[in-house]
C-alpha cells in the first residue's frame, strides 16, 4: 500500500514537471505598447548655466508600428534677464511634432532599446518686452530709461534629431537626442529678436543645435503576446 | 542581451554628463559686434557739374551741446568722416571746421566754419543679446550754413551700425 502511494506521488510529480517544462518551451513574450510621457531633465541644468531662463519640456510618443514613433513635444519657457544695460522678460510656449524611426534591430520582441533618427516641425509663440535700456554715448550723453513695450512674436522651424533611448526599469525609460534646427518662419521680429525662442534657441540666429535628455514613463495600454518558438 | 542593455544605459546616462561639462566650459558670451551708429559724410568738389576732388580737410567736428564735445579731429585730407548723432533728441547740430590751402592769387591757408543741423527719426533696435540695444536713425532733412559748403544731399537716410555713405557734402 505504502509502495503504491509512493509510485502515485512520483507519477504526479513527474507529470507536473513535464507540464511545466513544456510551458517553458512555449513561453509567451509580451510586447507592451502605450503612450510614453517624457520630461526633459536637461533643462534643470539651466539653473546653473543660464539662471535667467526657466524651461519645462514634455513629450509624448507612441509606437504605431514596429520602429515608428510619432512624437509630440510641448514646452514653456520664461526669461527674466537683468543686465547692466537692459532688462528683458519673455514668456512663451512651443509645440513640436514629428516622427522617430528606430534603427536598432532588437533581437527580442520585448526589447525597447532605441537608436533613432527623426524629424520635427516646431512652432513657438511668446510675449517679450525690455526696459531700463541704457545706450552709452560719450559725446552727446548717455541715453537711459528706454523701453520696448510687449510684443507678440512667433517662429517656426524644422529639425532633424538623432539619439538613443533605453529601458531603465519596466516601463521607465531614459534617453537623449541631439537636434539640428533651421528657422523657416518668423513673425513680428521688429525692434528686437527674442532672447530665446522656446524650443528653438537663440532668437538672433537662423540655425541652432539642441539637446534633450529625458526620462519617460510608458503607460502600458496595449499588450501583444507572442509565443516563443520551441527550441 | 543583458550586456547590450547595460551598454545602452551607460551611453544613455554618461554621454549627457560629458556634454554638460563641455557646454559649461563654453558659455562665455561677449559683445563682438559694432554698436556704434555714426552718420557717414563724404566730400565732393565739382566744377561744371564734374567731380574734381573727393577729399576735404576737415579739422574738427564739434557737437553743439553744453559741453561742445569734439566728435572728430584730424589734420589730414579725408574722403569721408563719420560722427555720432544725438540719440536723446530728434535733431542735433554740429560745427564743421574746414581748412583750405589756396594758391590763387597767392599761397594762403583759409579757414571756414559751417553748421549742419540734422533732423531725424530714432528707432531703438536690439543689436544682439550680448551687446544690447542701439539706436538707428532715419535722416529726414539737413539744414546748413554755406560758408564753405555749397550743397548737402542725403544719399542713404538709414544710419545704422553698418557704415554706408549717408550724405554727400559738395563744396
Amino acid at each position: 500500500m505504502k509502495i503504491s502511494k509512493y509510485y502515485i506521488s512520483l507519477l504526479i510529480c513527474l507529470s507536473a514537471s513535464v507540464v511545466l517544462f513544456s510551458q517553458e518551451e512555449k513561453e509567451e513574450i509580451t510586447r507592451i505598447k502605450g503612450l510614453r510621457i517624457g520630461y526633459d531633465i536637461s533643462k534643470l541644468a539651466l539653473y546653473y548655466f543660464q539662471p535667467e531662463r526657466t524651461a519645462f519640456d514634455f513629450s509624448a510618443d507612441i509606437e504605431i508600428s514596429r520602429n515608428y514613433y510619432p512624437v509630440f513635444e510641448f514646452g514653456i519657457q520664461n526669461v527674466d534677464l537683468n543686465d547692466s544695460i537692459y532688462n528683458y522678460t519673455s514668456s512663451g510656449k512651443y509645440f513640436r511634432f514629428g516622427l522617430d524611426y528606430n534603427l536598432l534591430k532588437n533581437k527580442r520582441i520585448d526589447q525597447y532599446e532605441m537608436s533613432f533618427i527623426g524629424f520635427r516641425y516646431g512652432m513657438a509663440f511668446l510675449d517679450h518686452s525690455a526696459d531700463n535700456i541704457i545706450i552709452a554715448n560719450d559725446y552727446w550723453g548717455d541715453y537711459s530709461g528706454g523701453n520696448i513695450s510687449q510684443e507678440n512674436v512667433g517662429a517656426g522651424w524644422i529639425e532633424i534629431v538623432g539619439g538613443i533611448r533605453g529601458e531603465l526599469f519596466k516601463n521607465f525609460f531614459i534617453g537623449w537626442y541631439f537636434s539640428g534646427r533651421i528657422l523657416v518662419s518668423k513673425k513680428n521680429f521688429n525692434s528686437m529678436d527674442p532672447y530665446y525662442i522656446p524650443g528653438f534657441g537663440r532668437g538672433d540666429k537662423k540655425t541652432s543645435l539642441g539637446f534633450n535628455y529625458s526620462i519617460y514613463y510608458r503607460i502600458p495600454m496595449f499588450k501583444t503576446k507572442y509565443i516563443k518558438p520551441e527550441k | 542581451m543583458l550586456k547590450r542593455n547595460c551598454l545602452f544605459l551607460r551611453n544613455c546616462i554618461s554621454i549627457p554628463f560629458t556634454l554638460v561639462m563641455i557646454i559649461a566650459c563654453n558659455t562665455d558670451e561677449v559683445c563682438d559686434e559694432n554698436t556704434i551708429t555714426n552718420v557717414v559724410a563724404s566730400f565732393y568738389t565739382t566744377v561744371d557739374n564734374r567731380v574734381v576732388d573727393t577729399t576735404a580737410m576737415v579739422t574738427s567736428i564739434i557737437a553743439v551741446n553744453d559741453s561742445m564735445s569734439i566728435l572728430y579731429e584730424s589734420e589730414d585730407a579725408v574722403q569721408s568722416v563719420s560722427f555720432p548723432l544725438n540719440n536723446s533728441l530728434d535733431s542735433c547740430a554740429v560745427i564743421m571746421d574746414f581748412t583750405l590751402y589756396d594758391t590763387i592769387p597767392k599761397p594762403d591757408t583759409l579757414y571756414f566754419t559751417d553748421t549742419l543741423t540734422f533732423f531725424y527719426n530714432i528707432e531703438l533696435i536690439m543689436e544682439s543679446i550680448e551687446c544690447g540695444f542701439v539706436h538707428y536713425f532715419h535722416l529726414q532733412s539737413i539744414n546748413w550754413t554755406d560758408n564753405f559748403i555749397e550743397d548737402v544731399e542725403i544719399v542713404n537716410p538709414a544710419v545704422t551700425t553698418r557704415e554706408y555713405e549717408n550724405i554727400k557734402i559738395l563744396y
